[in-house]
């Protein structure tokens, strides 16, 4: 759901979700910084979220504060 | 958070902004304007609605605004309650006494509700609410917009659709914004009834893209790029998506402006509106996050202690934690309380909680709210969202919600019992009981026909025994409410009579019923054996209500059957019982309406008026609306039987208002047979076969003066020169008025019969009937029946010296018609005696009362007679009536204008002229047609220059 401009202002990283209820959605995500690694470190255990405003504020923490990015073509 | 500002005018509404000015205009030149605006949610109705309400206040009218909330559905009243002001406080007594009214309580809430415990408070407040209106537009124009009727409870429903009807000239504006969906019975009812009255409906469609360019250039405050429109034509149109969408770009940095132009890195197709609302939203800080879920969960407005009591949190804090919510323009405040901006951000907010978090959420509100003394249905309705099968808290609060909401909206109630039930296990020996409470909400909100499903499925399956009577009462009574159905009726009451599980007062209720069932069904003898044992079993119960019904029964039984002293003596102590009553509970049923009928017989008519009038009122202050359409009927007949026809017909077409609104409709009968015997004798043959044709359809039942349907039927047939049918259709309905007894009907229908049976060389019938006529007659002391009589005996005899004695005993009586009647067979008996002079003189006299009775069939009649026998009118032939202006209005549309001009509201003039305020409402339709004027104020003026 989030506009493609959010990789070039994120970098590198890779979202894993793992979601136990669909809609809304409940579950936990981690970022994973070197996308080639084959699983989360077993020492983290993830953002747990509930509901669409629950991911998508898992999301912020996972890669950047709200408002804190800078604005694309910066 | 939000970096765009408010977009300050609304874009690409030209069109829709046009008419509701249009309407604007119409309410501030003296008239009415009703306009539904509907579209999909976030199309910008509210916006509309607001913008019309701003103009309409800085044009000096007078505006009051609601919006309905999905949580108060159950709230009576609720919308128009707030819209008006109606607090016990306030400073006006008309919205103090309003809401006294809502805040009273009602029979309803002491027990279970039954067939007869409805305290009749729905009504009451209906009229106070349109009682204020008028008084309002009285003193300058008004405007009522109402917001998501979607949401509105039933109450608000029925009294804005009462409202409408009762508007005709009264500059008062009516703005209602709906969306397609959810789509109740009650809110199809109403946009039914308000296109009858003309109501203007606009769909608001999605914008164009040249107006969501100029949406996306007022938010931006620039010239949008083609990717930034791009991006928002993907909101499909609508301005709370592309507002919304706009919104949660500008957060996260995404548009940027140069040179004034405003444009984004890359298009995405926008997620849906719900996502886009939630990724605006999630920018706010956890804590006011929290705080919105447990918003959500009270509905799109709250009030701040109710979120602290839910949420356990000190109000303080939560305003704290609310403010940046506020800043975002996710909540506003509407002055009374908080509100989500839209109600599809709550509604994100909502959704995006699990089923499960929301349930508990819920009921763990309910239960807070409950401890903290919060109303029934506001409790009632969380515990229900918080509820799974078998919860028997939510069940409790549902029932006790429900009774609490009877009385003012049964609606409401049943909608909460369904609810109930629908909570209980199917083996729960409860839920037959609330069921049965079900159908009995369904009677009192004029649903007859769901009242009678719902009786039906109960009894076709092993129902509760202690039960069963209950619900065979509910069934009578609701297939009593249409007259063809009342033998079914009947038979579901005595099954209920004949059921040794009735408790007393039961017994005694079921038998009053069954007795007035008898009376439908045309069994005098039933009728008069079980009403008498009803009577008994009443006093001695103290159920004033059943004492009434079954004195009513024995005093239309002696009235049928002809005893009119016998009658009027029941009818009068009837009311004496009633009146003594404690809380006059005895008039719950109306027994004005028999005395109405039994005075108009003896030819007391003003009696009758005054009688009439009394039940009326006491039946508005009791709420006791079904018996409405029977007054209205009452006074039809006086009216018609004064020879004051035009009076008559506005009370019949009055009638049908009360009859839609509680679903009862055996006066409609005899209000058609009426109006088709009206039209007849006024030459509209074609009008008159229409009302016999309805009246007929719906007298298949053998009911209270359904004889007449068959009358006017025979009548129809010898004006289209079938004399034979029409001797054989009278002949079977005075067989049947024989059979059963009901011999009231012999002097109305026997002189006609005798004519017609003459006439066909039947002179043994005719003298038949003449002596039956005669027998009623020799029993009371009435002139009209004696003057019958001898007209009977006249023409049997073709005797000249009884055909002016019947026209002598009719003089002193209130019956012109007949009297018109009898005096041209006078004339005919005198001419074929030779007596020319004498005949002309009787014609004459029947042509001068038929120029006043408009009747031109008759007229015709009476001047052919007269011009076959040589014989010249004494003096000037008038016109019939003019059909248009001043000459067109009859004395009571005169009388009616004359207090429009005074400045009188409907309900004032009602009480003047002693007629209800909705035939007073009639009377001003038939003068605005006939005045060709569309306001009050444009007929002041109009009168005023008339007087000259």
């Amino acid at each position: 759901m989030f506009p493609a401009t959010r990789a070039e202002t994120v970098g590198l990283v890779e979202i894993r979700i793992v979601l136990d209820i669909v809609e809304p959605p409940a579950g936990r995500l981690w970022a994973v910084r070197d996308p080639g690694q084959a699983d989360h470190p077993r020492s983290e255990q993830g953002i747990s979220f509930t509901g669409w405003l629950g991911l998508l504020r898992a999301l912020y923490e996972a890669t950047a504060e709200p408002g804190s990015r800078p604005s694309p073509g910066s | 958070m939000g970096t765009l500002a408010p977009v300050p005018r609304i874009c690409g509404r030209e069109a829709e902004i046009q008419a509701l000015g249009e309407a604007l205009d119409r309410v501030a030149a003296g008239g009415p304007a009703i306009v539904l605006v509907e579209g999909e949610a976030g199309i910008g109705k509210t916006r509309l609605l607001t913008q019309v309400l701003r103009d309409a206040a800085g044009r000096g009218m007078g505006v009051a605004a609601g919006r309905a909330e999905e949580l108060e559905r159950t709230r009576p009243f609720g919308v128009l309650a707030a819209a008006f002001g109606c607090v016990r406080s306030s400073p006006d007594p008309r919205r103090a006494a309003i809401a006294a009214l809502l805040a009273s309580q009602g029979a309803g809430e002491l027990g279970p509700i039954t067939v007869t415990s409805d305290s009749g408070l729905r009504f009451r407040v209906v009229d106070a609410f349109t009682d204020l209106v008028e008084e309002l537009a009285l003193s300058g124009p008004v405007v009522i917009g109402l917001d998501d009727l979607q949401w509105a409870d039933p109450s608000t429903l029925l009294t804005v659709g009462v409202l409408a009807r009762r508007l005709a000239g009264l500059p008062v504006g009516v703005i209602g914004c709906l969306r397609p969906s959810p789509r109740s019975a009650e809110l199809d009812r109403l946009a039914g009834a308000l296109e009858a009255v003309g109501a203007q409906h606009i769909l608001l469609h999605p914008l164009t893209g040249e107006a969501v360019t100029g949406l996306v250039a007022q938010a931006v405050a620039a010239e949008p790029g083609p990717r930034l429109l791009a991006e928002v034509a993907g909101a499909a149109g609508n301005p709370l998506f592309v507002t919304e969408l706009l919104g949660a770009l500008a957060q996260e940095g995404a548009i940027t402006t140069a040179g004034g132009w405003a444009e984004v890195a890359e298009t995405v197709l926008p997620p849906t509106l719900r996502l886009t609302i939630l990724r605006r939203v999630s920018f706010l800080p956890e804590p006011s996050l929290q705080a919105l879920r447990s918003a959500s969960i009270l509905g799109s407005a709250f009030s701040l202690t109710d979120l602290a009591t839910v949420t356990g949190r000190p109000a303080v804090d939560l305003s704290g934690v609310l403010g940046e919510a506020m800043r975002a323009r996710v909540l506003e405040d509407d002055g009374a309380r908080l509100r989500f901006r839209h109600e599809l951000i709550r509604d994100a907010i909502y959704q995006d909680l699990a089923g499960s978090v929301r349930r508990a959420l819920h009921r763990e509100a309910g239960q807070r709210l409950a401890r903290a003394g919060a109303p029934a249905l506001q409790v009632a309705e969380h515990l229900a969202r918080g509820a799974t099968t078998g919860d028997t808290d939510a069940v409790t609060w549902l029932a006790r919600a429900a009774r609490q909401a009877a009385p003012r909206s049964p609606d409401v109630a049943a909608d909460l019992l369904d609810r109930a039930t629908g909570l209980m296990a199917p083996g729960d020996r409860g839920r037959d009981g609330l069921l049965a409470e079900r159908a009995s909400s369904l009677m009192w909100a004029g649903r007859i026909a769901d009242a009678e499903a719902a009786c039906r499925s109960l009894l076709g399956r092993d129902l509760d025994p202690s039960l069963e009577n209950t619900v065979r009462v509910c069934l009578g009574n609701a297939l009593l409410a249409g007259e063809p159905r009342a033998p079914e009726g009947l038979c579901e009451l005595e099954r209920a009579c004949q059921s040794p599980l009735l408790t007393g007062p039961e017994r005694v209720e079921a038998q009053a019923w069954a007795g007035f069932a008898r009376l439908l069904v045309g069994d005098l003898d039933g009728a008069a054996a079980a009403a008498v044992q009803a009577r008994s079993a009443a006093v001695s119960a103290r159920d004033h209500v059943a004492t009434s019904i079954a004195m009513a029964t024995l005093a239309t039984n002696a009235l049928l059957r002809g005893h009119l002293p016998e009658a009027l003596q029941i009818a009068d102590d009837a009311v004496l019982l009633a009146d003594q009553s404690p809380g006059r509970q005895g008039h719950r049923f109306p027994v004005h309406i028999p005395r109405g009928y039994i005075l108009a017989e003896f030819d007391r008519l003003d009696e009758a008026r005054t009688t009439i009038e009394t039940g009326m009122r006491i039946s508005e202050e009791l709420g006791t609306r079904w018996g409405f359409a029977h007054y209205q009927m009452a006074r039809a007949m006086e009216r018609f039987r004064a020879g004051n026809w035009d009076d008559a017909v506005a009370e019949i077409e009055t009638d049908t208002g009360p009859t839609g609104e509680t679903g009862q409709d055996h006066s409609l009968i005899l209000g058609r047979s009426v109006l088709a015997l009206i039209r007849l004798h006024r030459n509209d043959l074609l009008g008159a076969r229409d009302a016999a044709a309805l009246g007929e359809l719906s007298a298949a039942g053998a009911g209270y003066r359904t004889d007449w349907s068959a009358w006017v039927q025979a009548l129809l047939l010898e004006a289209d020169g079938e004399l034979a049918d029409a001797l054989a259709t009278l002949s079977d309905d005075w067989d049947r008025c024989a059979r059963s007894g009901r011999a009231l009907e012999y002097p109305v229908i026997g002189p006609d019969l005798v004519r017609l049976a003459l006439a066909a060389g039947e002179a043994d019938r005719a003298r038949e009937v003449a002596a039956a006529v005669t027998h009623v007659a020799s029993r009371n002391q009435v002139p009209w029946i004696t003057a019958a009589a001898l007209r009977c005996q006249g023409l049997v005899g073709d005797d000249p010296g009884l055909l002016e004695e019947a026209v002598h005993a009719y003089s002193p009586g209130s019956r012109p018609l007949e009297l018109a009647l009898t005096c041209e067979d006078a004339a005919a008996a005198a001419a074929r005696q030779g007596n020319q002079e004498r005949a002309g003189q009787l014609l004459d006299q029947a042509i001068t009362i038929y120029e006043r009775l408009d009747a031109a069939r008759d007229f015709a009649r009476a001047e052919a007679g007269l011009r076959q026998m040589g014989v010249r009118r004494g003096r000037r032939v008038t016109h019939r009536r003019e059909q248009s202006g001043w000459q067109s209005l009859t004395p009571s549309e005169r009388a009616v204008v004359d207090l429009v001009t005074e400045g009188l509201s409907n309900p004032q003039i009602g009480q003047r002229l002693y007629v209800s305020r909705r035939t007073v409402q009639t009377h001003l339709a038939h003068v605005f047609a006939k005045l060709h004027v569309t306001s009050r104020t444009q007929l002041a003026a109009e009168a005023i220059r008339h007087r000259g």
